[in-house]
């Protein structure tokens, strides 16, 4: 057979036979190993049947929750091993946006196309076109820019379930039902936009003043989170955006004004700071605990969730910036919270690390449709993962949408166009900023700072 | 067959101390209190006095006086003028002149030994001191099994702690009252001087053989025990105050810990 015959076709037929499409992937897997001398442990070569046994991407818990169930029961580190190598050696691909893998249809072909994510039935197709995958590297090189990773991500509706109908009848999705995810992991990508569906009121604030020594800190702020909504509070330093994160968490009393939360509101909090005394011994999976009784089970899977599964039985005291803000979400997530309080998530951690941090931050809201606050120290690395942004300066200067905000008057006194143009050089990927670009607007038009948003002037993209 | 029962009782006051005092003094360690032991035991002088005065049993009148001082503590806790290392000092020095004019004023009752109240005399441990010791640790050690988690959940981020639901200061009032205990039942065995010493040595000689917070629990109480038992034997051979003799028996495990992890290394 020809190395580059994909495995099954694009979109499969309901009739095709799955279990030759299986057989036929680990021949050609146990063909490519021996071919480069690597060797498909009895381990790893059960982590690719199981992934491709499962018709939808499967996440790392739910392999491991499979294993559990056979005689080849495997410790979680050796499973991500087995991932590893099975990505090293091209057998299997990672969906980023489902935190799950696929086997991949062609292997022993370093190229993979963008992947077609249905949110219908939950599979994933990988679209081989020799032709687009040459359009967006030469598209990227025009630009200058040394692509190392092609990685594309589309979702959408496969043409079977759009054929279907895509009513509730889930008929064809129902065989899968073998590897399924776990049954409470709720589908991906369903979190309602707060703009469509009117959702329920988590907290509010309202006039909210407080008095430090006669020092007024906030001074008659009011502000409301809904679930599923990412709200982002930013503001200079002493702008008292942590003591209106005090306020909403019912750490501090407010001398003056009103605080709503909704009955049962669960909190998840991720403090700025964790200080630990260096004569604490700590693992991990000691500090997960902290938060209430949990399983080992959980804690897995809730750091599986946050990218950091390798974490469980380290030290708190040997983390680095990103992981332990990784750990510091899993405890929050851990208690399943419907509102999650972030106090400077990405504090001492590095750009890269930053943006890492922030689509992990959406992604856990699109998962769990939880409401999100969040403080940070500066609007332009926060713009794509959030939907709402306050501005505080001991008083709401401005709120509204990211890009809104960003061409505000009061916003751009407070931080200066200066800080905010060098700010922007970090973000690709947002894409009205340009104002702050003297070299990019036409002359003249600096004052568009008031503008609606989408009225942005006209541009270049050259 | 009196020397024999005097050794059992010298052995069994110790090691009821210091199983007590493993647990304790880790958290002291890793809530950084060593000072506010001190304070405590420092007013543990008046409450001998106070003892003798009222004719009450001494460790009764100790622990009546270190949970005034651990409460009157705890309401400045959160004083917004004074850090709570002021408020220390100016209460442990306070209660300590305030105990030695009281004991001058005693001067010439026969069992008045000041020399026992600084440096311990476990001598003097009486049967009914062992009772105590035993039925007041076992009490202390529930308790502390009860707010394990609450008290290591807010030693590690209060705030995350209360917004998790722990009880912060009703949890902090409680481990401060356990040890205003712990000094009641620990001062006749050695001294308030050295008292703080027996709850931290042995959980810094702990500390780099250990990977969980119970392991260290465990580990702080075994080097405990070994500390008082070597050191009373001291004590007994030597002539010594007991206090001074478990201090250095203590001191020559932690040498013993720096030089094990330095070479385990």
């Amino acid at each position: 057979m020809s190395e580059n015959t994909p495995i099954r076709p694009s979109f499969p037929q309901t009739g095709h036979d799955h279990g030759v499409c299986v057989e036929t992937a680990l021949a050609r897997a146990e063909e490519l190993c021996r071919e480069r001398g690597a060797r498909l442990t009895e381990t790893r070569r059960h982590v690719l049947e199981l992934i491709w046994r499962s018709h939808e991407p499967v996440g790392a818990y739910a392999l491991l929750e499979s294993l559990r169930h056979t005689k080849r029961r495997a410790a979680a580190p050796t499973v991500y091993r087995a991932l590893d190598f099975l990505m090293a050696q091209g057998l299997i691909h990672r969906i980023e946006s489902l935190n799950a893998y696929v086997g991949c249809d062609h292997p022993g072909d370093t190229a993979h196309g963008p992947f077609l994510l249905c949110t219908s039935c939950g599979q994933a197709f990988e679209l081989m076109d020799g032709d687009l995958d040459a359009a967006v590297e030469e598209g990227a090189s025009k630009v200058g820019f040394a692509v190392s990773d092609r990685t594309v991500e589309l979702s959408g509706i496969c043409p079977r379930c759009r054929l279907a109908g895509l009513s509730d009848d889930e008929a064809e999705g129902g065989e899968a039902g073998d590897e399924a995810a776990p049954a409470d992991s709720p589908e991906p990508f369903t979190a309602p936009s707060p703009a469509e569906t009117p959702s329920r009121l988590l907290v509010e604030v309202d006039g909210v003043t407080v008095d430090f020594a006669g020092n007024k800190v906030l001074g008659g702020v009011s502000l409301a989170v809904r679930e599923g909504e990412i709200v982002t509070l930013i503001g200079p330093n002493g702008a008292g955006k942590t003591t209106l994160v005090q306020v909403i968490l019912g750490l501090l009393r407010p001398s003056r004004g009103s605080v709503f939360r909704a009955p049962g509101l669960r909190l998840g909090y991720m403090p700025q700071r964790l200080e630990l005394d260096r004569a604490l011994p700590l693992p991990v999976s000691h500090f997960l605990a902290l938060g209430g009784p949990a399983s080992r089970d959980a804690m897995w899977r809730v750091l599986d969730e946050v990218g950091a599964p390798h974490l469980l039985d380290r030290p708190m005291a040997g983390l680095s910036g990103g992981e332990l803000r990784r750990v510091l979400l899993a405890r929050a997530l851990l208690r399943n919270p419907d509102l999650l309080v972030l106090d400077e998530p990405v504090q001492g951690v590095d750009v890269v690390g930053q943006a890492d941090l922030y689509r992990l931050i959406s992604q856990v809201r699109n998962r769990h449709g939880c409401g999100v606050l969040m403080v940070s120290h500066d609007l332009h690395v926060v713009m794509s993962a959030t939907d709402r942004v306050v501005c505080l300066n001991n008083h709401v200067c401005c709120s509204g949408h990211p890009e809104a905000v960003s061409r505000h008057p009061e916003y751009l006194a407070l931080f200066g166009p200066q800080v905010a143009g060098d700010m922007a050089v970090y973000t690709h990927h947002h894409d009205h900023s340009h104002d702050m670009h003297g070299d990019v607007l036409p002359p003249g038009s600096e004052n568009s700072a008031g503008n609606e948003p989408g009225k942005a002037a006209p541009h270049d993209h050259g | 067959m009196i020397m024999d029962d005097l050794i059992l009782r010298m052995a069994l006051g110790g090691l009821g101390v210091a199983l007590v005092a493993g647990p304790l003094g880790v958290f002291v360690v890793w809530r950084r209190m060593a000072y506010f032991g001190a304070a405590l035991a420092h007013s543990a002088l008046l409450g001998v006095a106070l003892g003798l005065f009222f004719e009450v049993n001494m460790v009764f009148a100790v622990l009546a006086v270190a949970l005034a001082v651990a409460l009157i503590l705890s309401a400045f806790e959160d004083s917004p003028v004074l850090s709570t290392d002021t408020v220390l000092g100016i209460l442990a020095h306070g209660s300590l002149a305030l105990g030695l004019v009281v004991v001058t004023f005693m001067e010439g009752d026969p069992q008045l030994d000041l020399e026992a109240i600084l440096f311990g005399n476990i001598l003097a441990v009486s049967q009914e001191d062992i009772l105590l010791i035993y039925g007041g640790g076992a009490a202390v050690l529930g308790v502390m099994a009860m707010i394990w988690r609450p008290l290591l959940s807010l030693t590690v981020h209060p705030e995350l702690a209360r917004v998790e639901g722990v009880a912060v200061e009703r949890v902090r009032l409680v481990f401060l009252l356990l040890l205003a205990f712990m000094v009641a039942l620990a001062v006749k065995i050695v001294g308030l001087l050295l008292l703080v010493s027996l709850l931290i040595i042995p959980a810094a000689s702990a500390r780099s053989f250990v990977r969980t917070p119970g392991g260290m629990v465990v580990l702080a109480t075994v080097l405990g025990c070994v500390s008082v038992g070597a050191g009373l034997w001291g004590a007994f051979v030597f002539h010594m105050p007991s206090g001074p003799s478990i201090v250095l028996a203590a001191m020559a495990l932690f040498g013993l810990s720096i030089f094990a992890s330095r070479v385990a290394k």
